[in-house]
């Protein structure tokens, strides 16, 4: 050890340098498979490997060390840093790797004053970006505070022309950035909440309670659009107007669960809404029927816009990026394992627990994944799972025909009619609440039948149960619209009962979906009255039962329904929004409190990004699906000619075609052959045939970077393998020059060495190659070839 | 909330303002915070150096399995943090601060022998932390290891540079969830 050169080396390197090299003489074999030709040197450092139990060994450390101090790959990073560290780089806000040896940090700051002074001579608008470019800078506060103050000495401020409106406008852009943080934080609704459902229940539950607020957010725009634009208007319009309202009908508390009777002509409904020119201030007109469509036309775009722009990010951040060939579940749980944000003891001891079990879990069926199952195993499984497939599509289909029957049985048909009071409203509840009911029960079913299918992971079976349920409730929506849009509209206007006397189809479509709004309210209290709170009293009695986990998943994809029943009756209800804010903002607050009093921590562990991607989505999918089934209804079916802002057309979509249309038409005759240009088949098949090639276009070239990203890929593996060979190699010639007494093994090395370790430019960038050559070059040149002692 | 606010004059808070990846507001929080870690030495003196021990109270700290890395990190004497390293590791940890600046201290922070490399025995150490009191046979471990390193480690040195660390932590997209205390 002391009659080698290693004053350059610190105590912490020679410890890895330990690992190092006790790695890499392990996989000596795995160099063989790349340099099959020079199997002769592996095999000379089998040999070398009984010589490692003798004193070299420690020789062989401290060269290993040495040498890996002066590889190229070392010299680049530093390179690297320098390079990074200047301002410029910093333009684009890339904050850059700074990690120095504590025994280094004194100089950092010289370093970093060092290269910046660089850039300020180049560079004189860099004020704006100095901020965030000392911010960066991985030290400690006063250090930055000490590069930022003498970097604002240096910088002059601009004196005239764009410098100068540059500088004031970054100086405007980053005011507003601050007051705009502030101000986002003001809106952050039920902080304190979150951080008490965080601290104690970790990320994945709190997960939950962001999601029910951001669904709640989404509803908020779309509340004032319809509150400013639509029942403003009107509610002034029928209190100023001539509308008459009908005084006879008197509030009672049931109306608030069925949405009928005293509500059925308020502006809660479609029914309300008049078809007549409002002239609230004289001069100025105001016609409901132009207004409600395009109010329309804009909350559902609002919608689009927020939704896909969340959807494609988190499918960018959690697909795109983190996708790619491999899916990194080991080290994606050794680096955020833990959640930083756990504050109680109870909630830190389950996350060990969790993790422990997640890692032996991952563990167990890595090993499962090696060993095959036999032939008759797989076709049992497979069976089993086309079975339940089976089964599953069955269901659904009894669930939709069940819908159906409820709806035309109950809804429409008026057998019960000259019942009572009370047994009407049971009537008009009864389609919602055993639409409710199956919902609860169907998916205990699909659990029980999930239980069979072996999936090889629990997060496989959570999705394609969370794909069951989502399907079993959109089948049901579906089959709902259809009722709808194809029975109940052509059904009511013809009826001539009292019930739908004077009654619009699409205010009865409005009530329907108020109705399945509020029941689903009340179940969702009810379950978290009977399934939590009442085994909670269960467990206290009886040590069998266990107090109940929050069950993210079911909750969320309810969250998913309810709003989705929002946005498919937003059209027939405009205050609908207003109800499910409401419900949403009950919910939340029953659900906290029954989860810090009733429920218990989840051992199995939900934290999966992933998941939150698939909510969004099935958010999106069923989205587009309402959007599509109120479109359906806006251009192709019959509007009731009894109320609503739409009579007397064949469909609403005839107002803008017949109406506004026409209008521009006559007015400027450019439009027409603008519209008749668009409206002909061909400019529409080149359209199509244009974005499909975009689409083949960007196609093609994300399959070529993926398959350059996984050569270059494979190029780094054999890269390393050939540096690990190479230092292998070196370290032999190193160590046998040593063992017959010659220090310097090879002059030409000792000096390729010398040259590399000096100061690194820029131009060492593809040093990698230029390395190997060079060492090879000195060790076939060197007065001691290995070639002889080794066989 | 009244009584910190006039701790700080206005051109204080605009230094930390601009220093951090926190507002006014989050920065009177955090002050509340650190005062009630040792009220008494933090009401003489603002600026007071408080003993690690008393760091680790914090209820996050406190059941945090690197709590000790962390407040190495973090202290910029090495013993003992002031406000300033304080406020620093809470912006940090906050939302504002962006995933490089978060990779760039987790690296910190699992580099449990300061070394600039994540070795195989930081990674033992690292599950070691994040198991607690559970145990995993020498097999699992050593297996578990190798599953991570096969994962991570592109040139194949059985140790994660900071660039590899980097390269890798793009693709675990739950890393800045975790990696945050939120005030």
């Amino acid at each position: 050890m002391s009659n080698l050169d290693v004053s350059g080396v610190s105590g912490i390197e020679t410890e890895t340098a330990f690992h190092k090299s006790g790695s890499s003489t392990d996989l000596n074999p795995m160099s063989n498979e790349i340099f099959p030709s020079m199997s002769q040197f592996s095999a000379a450092s089998d040999e070398f490997k009984t010589i490692g139990a003798t004193n070299y060994f420690r020789g062989y450390d401290w060269s290993m060390a040495e040498l890996l101090q002066k590889l190229p790959s070392r010299q680049l990073e530093n390179v690297a840093d320098l390079a990074a560290r200047t301002l410029l780089r910093k333009k684009s806000l890339k904050p850059h790797r700074m990690t120095l040896r504590l025994s280094r940090e004194d100089s950092l700051e010289d370093d970093i004053m060092g290269s910046l002074d660089q850039d300020l001579q180049s560079a004189t608008d860099l004020s704006g970006y100095l901020d965030s470019a000392v911010r960066t800078f991985p030290t400690t506060l006063s250090k930055k505070r000490n590069i930022k103050h003498s970097i604002l000495v240096k910088v002059k401020k601009p004196e005239r022309g764009l410098p100068l409106l540059k500088y004031r406008l970054n100086k405007v852009s980053k005011y507003f950035t601050l007051k705009w943080r502030q101000f986002k934080r003001l809106l952050d609704l039920w902080r304190s909440h979150l951080l008490i459902i965080e601290g104690s229940f970790g990320t994945s539950v709190v997960s939950y309670f962001i999601f029910l607020k951001w669904v709640l957010l989404i509803n908020v725009p779309v509340f004032l659009f319809t509150f400013t634009l639509l029942v403003i208007p009107a509610l002034l319009y029928s209190w100023y107007g001539s509308q008459k309202l009908e005084d006879d009908v008197s509030f009672s508390f049931l109306d608030l669960f069925t949405g009928c009777g005293y509500l059925e002509n308020s502006i809660m409904y479609y029914g309300f809404y008049t078809n007549q020119t409002m002239e609230l201030v004289p001069g100025h007109s105001y016609e409901m029927k132009y207004v409600y469509l395009f109010t329309c036309a804009g909350y559902y775009i609002l919608c689009l816009i927020i939704l896909g722009y969340s959807y494609l990010r988190s499918y960018r951040i959690y697909y795109i990026e983190a996708g790619g060939p491999t899916i990194n579940c080991y080290f994606n749980m050794f680096v955020s394992g833990w959640d930083y944000g756990i504050t109680s003891n109870e909630a830190s001891l389950l996350k060990h627990k969790s993790l422990y079990n997640e890692f032996k879990e991952n563990l167990y069926s890595h090993h499962k994944k090696k060993s095959f199952r036999d032939k008759d195993e797989l076709t049992k499984l497979w069976l089993i799972r086309t079975l339940t497939w089976l089964l599953v599509i069955v269901m659904l289909t009894l669930s939709g025909y069940i819908t159906y029957f409820v709806s035309t049985e109950l809804s429409i048909t008026n057998k019960l009619a000259e019942e009572s009071k009370s047994y009407s409203t049971l009537k008009t509840l009864a389609m919602p609440i055993v639409l409710s009911s199956i919902q609860q029960l169907f998916p205990l079913v699909f659990s029980f039948l999930e239980s069979y299918e072996e999936y090889s992971s629990p997060k496989k079976q959570l999705y394609v149960h969370m794909f069951r349920a989502m399907a079993f409730k959109g089948t049901m929506l579906a089959v709902l619209v259809y009722f709808w849009f194809a029975v109940a509209s052509s059904n009511i206007e013809q009826d001539m009962s009292p019930t739908f006397a004077g009654k619009c189809w699409e205010t009865f479509v409005g009530e329907e979906i108020y109705r399945l709004v509020i029941v689903d309210l009340i179940f969702v209290l009810g379950y978290s009255f009977f399934m939590e709170f009442m085994r909670k009293i269960c467990s206290q009695r009886w040590e069998r039962i266990k107090k109940a986990e929050f069950a993210i998943a079911q909750h969320t994809l309810e969250l998913i329904y309810s709003q989705s029943l929002c946005w498919l009756g937003l059209f027939f209800a405009p205050l609908l929004p207003l109800v499910v804010i409401m419900k949403l903002v009950l919910i939340f607050y029953v659900k906290r409190f029954s989860l810090m009093n009733n429920c218990t921590p989840s051992v199995k562990s939900c934290r999966d990004s992933r998941a939150h991607t698939i909510f969004v989505g099935y958010l999106f999918i069923f989205f587009l699906l309402c959007c599509l089934a109120v479109g359906y209804s806006i251009v192709l079916i019959k509007p009731s000619n009894v109320c609503g802002p739409y009579q007397n057309y064949s469909a609403i979509y005839e107002v803008i075609n017949t109406d506004i249309i026409s209008r521009w038409r006559n007015d400027s005759p450019a439009f027409d052959e603008i519209s008749q240009v668009v409206n002909s088949p061909g400019f529409v098949a080149g359209v199509l045939i244009f974005m499909f090639m975009v689409l083949y276009y960007t196609r093609t070239i994300s399959i070529s970077h993926r398959a350059m990203v996984e050569q270059l890929q494979l190029q780094l593996i054999s890269e390393g393998k050939d540096k690990k060979f190479l230092m292998n190699l070196l370290n032999q010639v190193k160590i046998r020059g040593h063992k017959q007494g010659i220090l310097h093994p090879g002059p030409v090395l000792q000096k390729a060495l010398a040259d590399y370790s000096g100061p690194a430019t820029a131009s060492d960038a593809h040093g990698g190659k230029v390395f190997i050559r060079m060492v090879a070059d000195s060790i076939l040149g060197s007065p001691l070839p290995t070639g002889r002692s080794s066989p | 909330m009244g009584g910190s606010q006039s701790v700080f004059t206005d051109e204080e808070l605009d230094d930390y303002q601009t220093l951090t990846y926190l507002t006014k507001k989050e920065i009177l929080l955090v002050y509340k915070r650190f005062k009630v870690l040792d009220p008494e030495a933090v009401e003489a003196n603002k600026n007071a150096r408080l003993p690690l021990d008393k760091i680790r109270e914090l209820p996050e700290l406190k059941v945090n399995p690197f709590r000790d890395q962390i407040c190495k990190v973090f202290s910029s004497s090495g013993e003992g943090m002031t406000f300033e390293d304080f406020l620093d590791m809470m912006s940090v940890f906050s939302d504002g601060a962006p995933k490089t600046v978060k990779v760039e201290y987790a690296f910190r922070v699992y580099d449990f022998d300061g070394d600039d490399l994540i070795s195989d025995s930081d990674i033992k150490q690292v599950i070691e932390c994040l198991i607690g009191s559970n145990e995993l046979t020498e097999d699992e471990m050593h297996q578990l290891i190798d599953n991570i390193l096969e994962e991570a480690d592109l040139d194949d040195d059985k140790a994660l540079s900071f660039a590899e660390f980097e390269h890798v932590i793009s693709k675990s997209p739950d890393f800045v969830n975790s990696f945050r205390i939120r005030m």
